[in-house]
């Protein structure tokens, strides 16, 4: 089942009096269950197909579809309907909430919902600190937290709400290449466990490694797309 | 979200701490000054409307044109029917005939105007409880060549209780007379212009110094609410014979001045002192929300929607607001009541300044109203919402991915 597709999509941005394109003419679709690698140098175009298929942009032409909803017709709050309902968020630089402890970070994303009671949010919320291996710092804040726990935080986040798909941005760039390995892993097992399907953005061969599915990008268009380690096309 | 915003305003403690400074501080002293201007312009308002003008006066067109002049011809004949007429209308606390005139008196061997006022003492202190301003001696009676005398003018004149003061005036027909008034007691109505110019007399001895026996330069009106005084002096206007007037307090233009335009000026004047303190607030949130472009930017990813945003940024400066403005206004009711209750001595500088025209009273006392604390607090309040409306609008607009690339 496809849970994001884009067909033709391009996305120019304004620089002064020039418009400059970022992304010329991308199409694919990304199946439910993918652990999926956007991969390629800086200014390639991933952070900006990571923009749109996290609903954060729109693009300049083309179509772009998360479940059955064409973006490019949604208003702002709409988008951020989209967001909150269907996709998980990892950031580079983790961007947990300074002032919430571990566990009301991981809270957060459901007390947008608004569909969970304090009970089932707590047992949801606490399941996924456990499962990413840091539920005893559940009352820590951000700033008592290494880097790599602080990542950790932010997958559990991610996958609270049980979004179709989750997307990082450069997920271990920010952390010691051992952390990294042990977060991508943690993101592989979230994948075989909860078929949760990742779409990650990375410029690191080793990173690029554990994907099952790597799409290499260049000036804006899609390079290759090929399938490893055992994934499915 | 509530947690989240009083966890957002205690991030920066330091900064929190100084922006609540300030709102407590602007409540605080409109607190605090608005209760001192209204107890100042209350106190004002209420020794001029008891000693010279009444909440209405019922006057001689003639005399009203003339009023400088203090002209005894233009008086009122046959008052009695009048004031008992006066007296039964709705509203009215009291109507009572009263004579002013003019003396020259002997002071240090210079010319001092001063004001004598005839009055019906037991019918005025009934309603007016002028006997209650006596420091020193006793209240004048009806029938007795006695006088009370400001103690002031009794300072200048170096007379006590039981002393003679000798009055020459010119009587309604401009021929001179004179009377030895005993000093019966001295009062302090807190006035300096009062205090230092005035002095009592019962209306009779008046009437019979001044020739006027039967007539009265004013009848001197007091309404339950000095509110009512236009309304009033229409209705009691168009029961009087022709010649005669009824004057509301509004008619008096240094009254009018004094308990409109004062109380707009001041008004004015601590809407900016909260416009002043709103501007702390409005940097604040300014910077609150630029230091956290990132962080929004993070929360519109996760699907947090643009009003929400912009109700947690208000919500932030209200709470910052409601608990500033509590312990503002918390501090300003305690300067108000002491203020209220201590006052504030200026005698000492009104005896520098010399003859004081105004009716300034020699020690301030507020007025304390609970009215006056509520609407301080509420005004904080406000405007620290309406400070952070402008903050919140541009946090709600931010794009999320130039958001989330801000560093």
């Amino acid at each position: 089942m496809t849970v994001v597709k884009m067909d033709n999509v391009t996305k120019d941005y304004r620089v002064g009096r020039m418009s400059v394109p970022a992304l010329r003419g991308i199409s694919l679709a990304v199946e439910r269950g993918e652990f999926t690698a956007i991969a390629g140098p800086s200014g390639s175009g991933k952070t900006t197909m990571l923009n749109l298929f996290g609903c954060l942009d729109k693009p300049s032409g083309g179509k772009l579809f998360i479940e059955d909803h064409d973006i490019i017709t949604l208003k702002p709050d709409q988008l951020a309907d989209v967001r909150n309902q269907h996709i998980g968020f990892i950031f580079q630089s983790f961007n947990l909430i300074p002032v919430l402890s571990a566990y009301e970070n991981v809270e957060f994303p459901l007390l947008l919902l608004k569909q969970d009671g304090p009970g089932i949010r707590r047992k949801k919320v606490m399941a996924l600190l456990e499962q990413v291996g840091i539920a005893e710092l559940a009352g820590r804040r951000p700033s008592e937290m290494s880097g790599g726990q602080q990542q950790r935080v932010a997958i559990a986040r991610a996958l609270v709400k049980e979004p179709d798909y989750v997307l990082a941005d450069e997920p271990t760039a920010n952390i010691d290449s051992k952390t990294g390995e042990e977060i991508l892993d943690l993101m592989r097992k979230m994948n075989d466990t909860l078929k949760t399907t990742f779409i990650f953005s990375t410029h690191d061969p080793k990173v690029m490694q554990h994907a099952r599915r790597l799409i290499r990008v260049r000036d804006g268009k899609i390079e290759s797309d090929t399938v490893q380690n055992g994934g499915t096309a | 979200m509530f947690k989240l915003a009083l966890r957002n305003v205690l991030r920066n403690k330091r900064r929190s701490f100084l922006t609540g400074l300030s709102i407590a501080f602007a409540v605080m002293i409109v607190i605090f000054f608005w209760t001192f201007v209204l107890g100042i312009l209350n106190d004002m308002f209420n020794s001029y409307v008891t000693i010279s003008a009444g909440h209405v006066r019922v006057l001689n067109s003639d005399y009203l044109r003339r009023e400088t002049m203090m002209p005894l011809t233009a008086s009122i004949s046959g008052y009695r029917p009048l004031v008992d007429s006066i007296a039964k209308e709705k509203g009215v606390k009291l109507a009572s005939g009263r004579i002013k005139f003019g003396v020259l008196m002997d002071v240090k061997g210079k010319n001092k105007p001063i004001i004598g006022v005839g009055i019906d003492p037991a019918r005025e202190d009934a309603a007016l409880g002028l006997s209650k301003k006596i420091v020193s001696g006793s209240f004048i009676t009806s029938g007795t060549r006695e006088t009370n005398v400001g103690i002031g003018l009794a300072r200048e004149l170096g007379l006590k209780t039981g002393d003679t003061l000798t009055v020459i005036t010119q009587t309604a027909q401009g021929s001179l007379s004179g009377m030895n008034l005993r000093v019966a007691g001295i009062f302090n109505m807190n006035v300096a212009s009062i205090d230092r110019r005035v002095f009592f007399l019962p209306l009779d001895q008046a009437q019979y110094l001044l020739d006027m026996d039967g007539r009265v330069t004013e009848i001197y009106v007091l309404l339950n609410d000095p509110d009512d005084a236009m309304k009033a002096a229409s209705q009691i206007k168009a029961t009087l014979p022709p010649g005669l007037t009824a004057s509301p307090w509004e008619d008096n233009g240094f009254l009018y001045f004094m308990n409109t335009i004062a109380k707009g000026m001041y008004e004015t004047l601590y809407a900016f002192v909260l416009i002043l303190a709103s501007f702390t607030i409005l940097n604040t949130m300014f910077m609150a929300v630029m230091e956290r472009t990132r962080e929004i930017g993070m929360m519109k990813a996760l699907g947090m929607r643009e009003g929400a945003i912009r109700r947690l940024v208000v919500m932030e400066s209200a709470i910052l607001g409601t608990i500033s403005s509590f312990i503002g206004a918390a501090a300003g009711t305690l300067l108000a009541y002491y203020i209220s209750v201590v006052g504030l001595d200026y005698s000492g500088l009104f005896e520098k300044m010399g003859n004081v025209e105004v009716p300034l009273p020699n020690i301030y006392h507020g007025l304390f109203k609970w009215e006056t604390v509520l609407v301080g607090f509420v005004l904080g309040v406000l405007m620290s919402v309406a400070a952070a409306i402008f903050p919140a609008l541009r946090a709600a607009a931010m794009e999320p991915t130039e958001a989330l690339r801000n560093q």
